[in-house]
């Protein structure tokens, strides 16, 4: 690594643990500020004031907010995220049992975004104002138009009831775990929900970065060579217009958690989107911290590997 | 990440079968829940995903029958003395926990010792409040330990017999003792630890008919047939239970084949499900009711003529007919027709919106220019808070809101999520409420927390206060003679029908679906009930 990447990009680490003590900060304030609290969920329908109470005291809630902090960010720097209110478990591996699917799920609907939307997007850009292009342009509206609760119970009613050809929800079944035929049969519609969604935004890009791209001079240099058009597309044309596109996908890596939030729990994928709405609904506020605390610094980090990426894709670019 | 693109490769690839999902095997059970349970231990747990799923684990020593009697289960027989303030317990011999070790009478007093310890979190205690030294035991500043008192609550007389003493009789007691807020826990595995993070919580060790395997948390609870189980083995190879947080989804796993037992579809799917081949639904009474309240303490409710106006603007038999599509008994109370403390004299209020108004005119209510009833100046307004997460109270209060309105009442909704709805409701921080709440099997326990006057910090949290009521109660309460429990609750019912502190709305049934071939469910019509005969459930394939 040359010198001037190293120092931009310990920089870039340095800003990104500042941003993360301030994203904590926050989340913390805004989780204590919000009504309610752990012990409704933890006592249920026998609540009594009086267990509350105990509850609390038994959680730290009743010492001031400042101290719960410092308690938190100190034990969460030596890399202790502290228990989960509701079943005791260590935050951590509660998040590293949830890792796999996740990354399963979102890298699997990236995949499938990026195999089927840069394709899509080169031939909409190519066959400029044909049914090809009014195909493609329908199918990003179709992606960017539906939420992802409503797509995936679609997608569950058609190909689970109407068509019994995939299981409706769960990462396998039972004892079948490590079958990967019953783990891709698990996946596709999951996947198909998140990534048609994604495949929209990157589509478009593709499309209207390529379409700028293959105006410029040297694009009618290379035809002008003599060079076969699919040559000049693909290995001339394309290479250019994906810069946008390499930041619509970084930049899309925390909607993809966002949206993940969702499928998730309409597909009880046992992920983090569905742990961290769960503890949200529940007040467990160090599973709270510990999947925001990850989650931000993934964000951060595929934020960093975008800008790298852009010297990989176009040498001109160097950071100093 | 080579995992993940490998699957993916696969999703893309993966040409689609035709293939049903492998159902799930007969001699199985893959039960779907709605969410996951919090602790699998009898003491702490109280949500009802966690006494669901703890029950199958664990014996108390009662259980009840489909009329809400008690029965032996680890108690083999019992003696109540003539004064009714001790009972002796002759325990089953031969009965192993999971792990091997025999389970004795020492387990017993251990496990309500425990709930005792005022160290425990657990809302059970207050269920033992007739027990000798309850005050000493839980008290907040110095409790006593059970070897300082004179007289011990619960005494070990052999390995198979346990005594316990009571202050006062109580027709309760026995009620209290079953499953699934009153599990016994082994001693051997639990002493000096604490229970309120103990590992234990997790990975339970019980004597049920089913022994624990494993918890993936958020997925699902798996266990397996207790072969040594002392009610002999469970049909049931294994049960499964999986978390599904989507209702439709449930629906369509159970369709699918990938669950067989879930609880409370939406109720608009229950007619398709019948129709359905392969499935059957059952339904099952339950304790729990749904009611719209108000703050009793608050101008205009503290005018018993506007509280009974309320009760006749609401026509309940149209709610449970569009809401629940008919799975609901008409409520008149706090008692449940199912309860033997029911008195059926006692009717709800018959809808006649053209009574409620007169009643409102009466209590010096006129129509304002906007329809909205005036007094004093002040408009008949007032908020209507509820649990945002619960469709059928969601959808109840709704048509409350339009039935008041008709009678020139504005009712404004404000739904808030459960944490911060019952932190409101136990500040008392409301004017009004649409609330579905849970019950007990025995009328005491909830009978005397949510209607008693000395109870305004804890449940009675609408601030309802009645001498006479408070009376009837104590009697009901200090007697374990079912006749003379029966005469208080009677009277108590007519009083609070007269009173009209709510519009108790309605108790909604218990709906399960499940496949076709799985025989011996028995509806106990109690919160869950039907998961206290798992046991008994076997796969007949036809």
């Amino acid at each position: 690594m040359e010198r001037g990447l190293r120092s931009y990009v310990l920089r870039r680490l340095g800003f990104a643990a500042l941003m993360l003590v301030g994203v904590s900060m926050i989340l913390f304030a805004i989780m204590r500020l919000a009504p309610g609290g752990p012990e409704a969920v933890l006592i249920g329908g026998e609540f009594s004031a009086e267990a509350a109470a105990q509850i609390r005291q038994r959680l730290g809630l009743d010492r001031p907010l400042a101290l719960q902090y410092v308690t938190w960010a100190g034990a969460a720097v030596r890399g202790d995220l502290g228990r989960s209110f509701k079943t005791g478990d260590p935050v951590a591996s509660l998040i590293a049992d949830r890792l796999g699917p996740t990354l399963q799920l979102t890298g699997g609907a990236l995949l499938f975004a990026v195999v089927v939307a840069v394709p899509l997007g080169v031939l909409a850009a190519v066959r400029r104002g044909t049914a090809w292009d009014t195909l493609g342009s329908a199918v990003a509206l179709f992606g960017v138009s539906f939420p992802s609760f409503w797509l995936g119970i679609m997608l569950i009613l058609l190909f689970s009831d109407a068509l019994p050809w995939l299981p409706p929800s769960g990462l396998a079944e039972y004892g079948r775990e490590g079958d990967l035929l019953s783990r891709a049969r698990h996946a596709v519609l999951p996947t198909l929900t998140l990534g048609l969604i994604q495949m929209a935004a990157v589509m478009r890009f593709t499309r209207s970065s390529l379409l700028e791209v293959l105006r410029q001079d040297y694009v009618r240099t290379a035809r002008a060579k003599g060079l076969a058009d699919a040559r000049v597309v693909w290995r001339h044309a394309l290479r250019n217009a994906l810069i946008p596109v390499v930041t619509v996908v970084g930049l899309s890596l925390p909607t993809l958690v966002g949206g993940a939030v969702l499928t998730e729990t309409v597909f009880a994928w046992p992920g983090i989107g569905r742990l961290a709405v769960g503890a949200v609904f529940e007040r467990d506020y160090p599973v709270i911290m510990g999947v925001n605390l990850i989650v931000g610094a993934v964000v951060i980090a595929a934020n960093l590997l975008t800008d790298l990426a852009y010297t990989v894709i176009d040498p001109r670019i160097s950071y100093q | 990440m080579i995992q993940s693109i490998v699957l993916a490769a696969l999703v893309v690839a993966l040409t689609l079968t035709g293939l049903r999902p492998a159902a799930a095997a007969g001699r199985d059970m893959v039960v779907g829940l709605s969410g996951d349970a919090t602790s699998l231990n009898p003491i702490i747990a109280t949500d009802s995903m966690s006494y669901i799923v703890e029950w199958p684990v664990f014996d108390s020593l009662l259980e009840l029958d489909q009329s809400l009697n008690v029965k032996p289960l680890l108690a083999e027989s019992w003696e109540t003395s003539r004064d009714g303030l001790t009972y002796t317990f002759k325990l089953k011999k031969g009965v192993t926990w999971h792990d091997g070790k025999p389970f004795t009478a020492r387990d017993v007093a251990f496990t309500f010792y425990s709930v005792l310890d005022p160290k425990v979190t657990t809302p059970h205690r207050a269920y033992f409040d007739a027990l000798a030294g309850f005050p000493e035991l839980t008290a907040k500043e110095n409790p006593k330990r059970p070897e300082e008192l004179a007289v011990r609550p619960i005494e070990v007389v052999d390995d198979h017999t346990v005594r316990f003493r009571l202050r006062y009789p109580s027709g309760s007691f026995l009620a209290v003792l079953v499953n699934p807020r009153a599990g016994i826990v082994p001693e051997h595995l639990l002493k000096g630890a604490d229970l309120n993070t103990a590992e234990f919580n997790r990975k339970p060790v019980g004597t049920g008919p089913f022994k624990f395997v494993e918890w993936r948390r958020g997925e699902r609870i798996v266990m397996e047939a207790n072969d040594k189980y002392h009610g002999g083995r469970p049909a049931l190879n294994r049960l499964i239970f999986r978390i599904i947080p989507d209702g439709v989804v449930l629906v369509q796993e159970l369709r699918a084949g990938g669950v067989d037992l879930m609880e409370n579809p939406p109720l608009t799917e229950v007619a398709r499900l019948k129709q359905t081949a392969g499935l059957k639904v059952l339904v099952a009474d339950n304790t729990s009711y749904t009611y719209f309240g108000w703050r009793q303490d608050l101008v205009p409710f503290n005018d018993v003529r506007v509280r009974r106006a309320l009760n006749h603007a609401i026509d309940v038999p149209s709610i449970i007919k569009e809401v629940l599509q008919g799975y609901a008994a008409l409520s008149a109370g706090q008692f449940s027709p199912s309860s033997w403390a029911y008195d059926a004299s006692v009717k709800p209020y018959a809808y006649d919106p053209a009574r409620a108004k007169a009643l409102l005119a009466e209590a010096g209510f006129k129509p304002g220019a906007d329809g909205v009833l005036v007094k004093d100046g002040k408009p008949f307004s007032f908020s209507i808070r509820h649990d945002v997460a619960n469709p059928t109270v969601k959808d109840t209060a709704v048509i409350v809101q339009e039935y008041l309105k008709r009678v020139g009442v504005d009712a404004r909704l404000e739904p808030l999520d459960w944490p911060t709805f019952v932190k409101k409701l136990f500040a008392s921080e409301f004017e009004g409420i649409v609330v579905n709440w849970t019950n007990h099997h025995d009328p005491d326990p909830f009978a005397y927390t949510i209607w008693h006057s000395s109870q305004w910090k804890g449940r009675n949290f609408a601030h309802y206060k009645n001498a006479r009521v408070d009376e009837l109660l104590e009697q009901a309460r200090r007697t374990a003679v079912v006749a003379e429990r029966k005469k208080a609750y009677a009277e108590f019912s007519k009083v609070l029908m007269e009173d009209a502190p709510y519009v108790f709305l309605y108790f909604p049934q218990q709906v399960y679906v499940t496949r076709q071939g799985y025989e011996g469910f028995v509806a106990i019509p109690t919160f869950a009930g039907v998961y206290q005969s798992l046991k008994a459930v076997r796969w007949t394939g036809k």
